[in-house]
């Protein structure tokens, strides 16, 4: 056993314990609440918006790596083409991802399949544009088709705020969503709404209400409730000089 | 159309207030930044003969805030008779390495191979930092010019990242997260931040849990790092437009909040009456 | 095996990378840094994907005198002759580095610095006193824009020390808690790719 990495192998095993069995209490049970994020739930307007206007969406993920963002952020983008699917809206997709393109081709052309629509797909509609070049043509598209609503999410970084203040220069409405601290403050000042953090991991749980889903946020719950209850107890060690809760977290 | 001029002549003025400092300098003071002079310290201390990492994440879309913090702290480097390793993990950042290299030279007389080396490129970013953390050999087996990096004497001294005495690392982006994860966090190697303005506040939080030994923080870093190795830059140079940047910012929120409040007050008249 | 597959293989190499994080084994952590070095393979052979896909788009866009089907023509003039520069000649050659430095250099410079306008924009368009969270946002952005530069200073010396307190204790305690929080969702996500439970990423979503 590598040393100092005995706690950390216990919260591991705890968080996926906590994930099996939240899991199989809600299929068992079915009952579990989520409180209401109106960023996602916007995201319904926004689709019945672009039918209305005959305008496209735009969605646009963020340049900085492929990571857990990313993943979350797909899950997003599969719900948000169903309902295009669903609507008969048009959606354009830029990556500057290269890795994720054909995951987003993809998750796109299964909405419209799902929807009975494999005709209405058109791949020319996912684009993959290298990070600094996808800043003008994002721009750019966001002139040219007049788009009523833009979606960024991911791992953004600097585009943040020159993509939400040219969504709002050509009239459209903003959801945005990202982990990244730093520009969260340009999204929630720019944006209609912004899922702030920990919001965009909670989207899939919030849209599909997947077993495995619930269980992994339930262990999330758990694990921020054992690290509030960690800093309390140990703020309060150390207040009296003793630092035996570091010590034992230091195995 | 008037929304149109109001556009055209805020950014009008926003071009006039940035770029006249920059050809007539005013020279605002920078003011004191204990982060980054505890990264200052920390290098300054550093024995003769200390092998250095230098992440340089650097591209032209950072390059105005970060580039002049990366060619301090190498001058610093090469002043106090560090060895530099270069490397990067953005395809963009092998231009500025070169770039570093080659100021090295020109400057220090340094020598290729013994005093400083450039790493390749390699794609991956996070994942490939943390290969490099964990098995640096692994990793490279040749230099940027295609040289097997064992003929080079200065690769010779290293065998894992435990080796360096301090990694530094210039970014716009998470590097910041992934030093203190990969390098600090795993092997206790000391680690020195530089970021962009916008990244400052949470890389911050790093240096006060002491996961990094010091950092610099955008434009204002790197000047404050620029004047205490006495040698002013790029840095000292932007940092009166930036000042001045700022300031207009304000005066800008300052206008925009008095013209709402006088057309929430007409309004509110217009339906009184 | 069109959905076992990725599941399998992400099992397997997620279960190695996290075994050799915890057990000290020589043989498990060199299988381990081989497995990180695949990710680095992928990650370049996705750049050669994503370029392939700029040409076969363009290219389609030019065969079938689509919208704008000019600005695809000059991306092609541009993008082939830099990549054959850059794979016969190399980054390190003078050819390639005058392209980079004359064109792609001033070109990226110039989008970052746009985002200046369009924050200049936000500040005036956002910064409004609408309502009380409004009004703390654009007072503590304020103050911490004085503070960071010298005149703060040279207004009063609070304003740099009220600067540095927001930063330091109010900035550090919300950054701390969006980083937990967040960092639980990478956990989270991180284990439902390895345990094959998250599949959005899959063409039918692994249904």
């Amino acid at each position: 056993m590598n040393p100092g990495r005995i706690s950390q192998l216990v919260f591991l095993v705890a968080f996926i314990c906590i994930l099996f069995i939240a899991s199989e209490s809600y299929k068992r049970t079915g009952k579990f609440r989520i409180r209401r994020i109106p960023g996602l739930d916007a995201i319904d307007e926004l689709v019945g918006r672009a039918t209305e206007m005959g305008r496209p969406l735009a969605f646009v993920f963020g340049a900085g790596e492929m990571e857990a963002q990313t993943f979350a952020s797909l899950r997003i983008l599969g719900y948000v083409c169903e309902q295009v699917a669903r609507y008969d809206a048009r959606l354009h997709t830029v990556t500057p991802l290269p890795e994720i393109y054909p995951m987003c081709l993809e998750i796109q052309r299964s909405a419209y399949v799902k929807q009975g629509k494999p005709q209405d797909f058109n791949q020319d509609f996912v684009q993959y544009l290298p990070a600094d070049s996808s800043k003008a043509s994002v721009l750019g598209l966001f002139q040219r088709e007049k788009v009523s609503g833009v979606l960024l999410f991911g791992n953004y970084y600097y585009e943040s705020m020159v993509f939400a203040e040219a969504a709002s220069l050509v009239g459209a409405a903003t959801i945005a969503g990202t982990a990244n601290f730093h520009q969260l403050p340009f999204f929630v000042a720019a944006c209609d709404y912004t899922l702030i953090g920990e919001e965009l991991f909670a989207a899939g749980v919030y849209m599909s209400r997947e077993p495995s889903e619930i269980g992994a946020l339930t262990a999330q719950e758990a694990a921020k409730v054992a690290a509030v209850t960690l800093m309390l107890i140990g703020a309060a060690l150390a207040s009296f000089g003793k630092d035996s809760l570091v010590n034992i977290l230091k195995n | 159309m008037y929304k149109f001029t109001q556009q055209w002549l805020i950014w009008g003025l926003l071009s006039i207030v940035v770029l006249l400092p920059l050809v007539k300098p005013i020279g605002l003071p920078v003011g004191y930044a204990a982060e980054t002079e505890a990264a200052f310290k920390f290098i300054d201390n550093l024995p003769k003969g200390s092998i250095t990492m230098m992440v340089c994440e650097v591209a032209p879309s950072n390059a105005g805030e970060i580039w002049p913090a990366a060619i301090a702290i190498a001058r610093h480097h090469l002043e106090k008779g560090h060895k530099v390793v270069i490397s990067t993990f953005i395809p963009d950042g092998i231009m500025y390495s070169l770039e570093l290299g080659k100021l090295l030279e020109k400057e220090y007389g340094a020598k290729y191979g013994e005093d400083y080396i450039v790493l390749p490129y390699v794609a991956g970013r996070e994942t490939a930092l943390a290969a490099v953390a964990d098995n640096i050999r692994g990793v490279y087996k040749e230099d940027q010019f295609k040289q097997d990096l064992n003929n080079l004497p200065l690769w010779t001294r290293i065998q894992s990242i435990k080796d360096f005495a301090v990694v530094s690392c210039y970014t716009s982006s998470d590097d910041t997260w992934w030093l203190v994860r990969h390098i600090w966090g795993k092997y206790q190697v000391p680690c020195i931040s530089s970021t962009v303005s916008v990244a400052t506040p949470d890389s911050l939080t790093y240096y006060k849990n002491g996961q990094l030994v010091g950092m610099l923080g955008g434009v204002r870093g790197a000047a404050y790092y620029e004047q205490r190795l006495g040698k002013p830059g790029m840095a000292t140079k932007s940092m009166d437009a930036q000042s001045a940047g700022h300031i207009y910012l304000l005066v800008l929120m300052l206008i925009g909040n008095v013209s709402y409040w006088y057309s929430r007050r007409s309004q509110g008249r217009r339906s009184e009456g | 095996m069109k959905k076992e597959g990725p599941i399998l293989i992400g099992f397997l190499t997620g279960s190695i990378v996290i075994t050799s994080y915890f057990l000290k084994s020589t043989g498990l952590k060199s299988i381990s840094d081989t497995v990180v070095r695949w990710r680095l393979i992928i990650a370049a052979f996705a750049l050669a994907l994503g370029a392939l896909n700029m040409v076969r788009l363009h290219g389609k866009n030019i065969h079938h005198k689509g919208r704008n089907w000019q600005y695809s023509v000059v991306f092609l003039v541009f993008f082939l002759p830099y990549l054959a520069i850059g794979l016969i000649r190399g980054s390190n050659s003078a050819q390639y580095q005058y392209v980079w430095k004359s064109l792609y250099q001033p070109a990226s410079a110039t989008m970052y610095s746009m985002t200046l306008f369009y924050m200049t924009n936000a500040v005036w368009r956002a910064f409004r006193i609408r309502n009380l969270h409004a009004g703390i946002l654009m007072f503590t952005g304020a103050a911490v824009m004085l503070g960071q530069i010298g005149i703060g200073t040279a207004i009063s010396p609070l304003i740099p020390r009220f600067s540095s307190w927001l930063l330091d204790t109010v900035n550090t305690a919300g950054i701390r808690a969006i980083t937990i929080g967040g960092s639980l969702g990478i956990v989270s996500l991180g284990l439902r790719v390895i345990l094959g439970l998250e599949r959005s990423y899959m063409s039918d979503g692994g249904n």
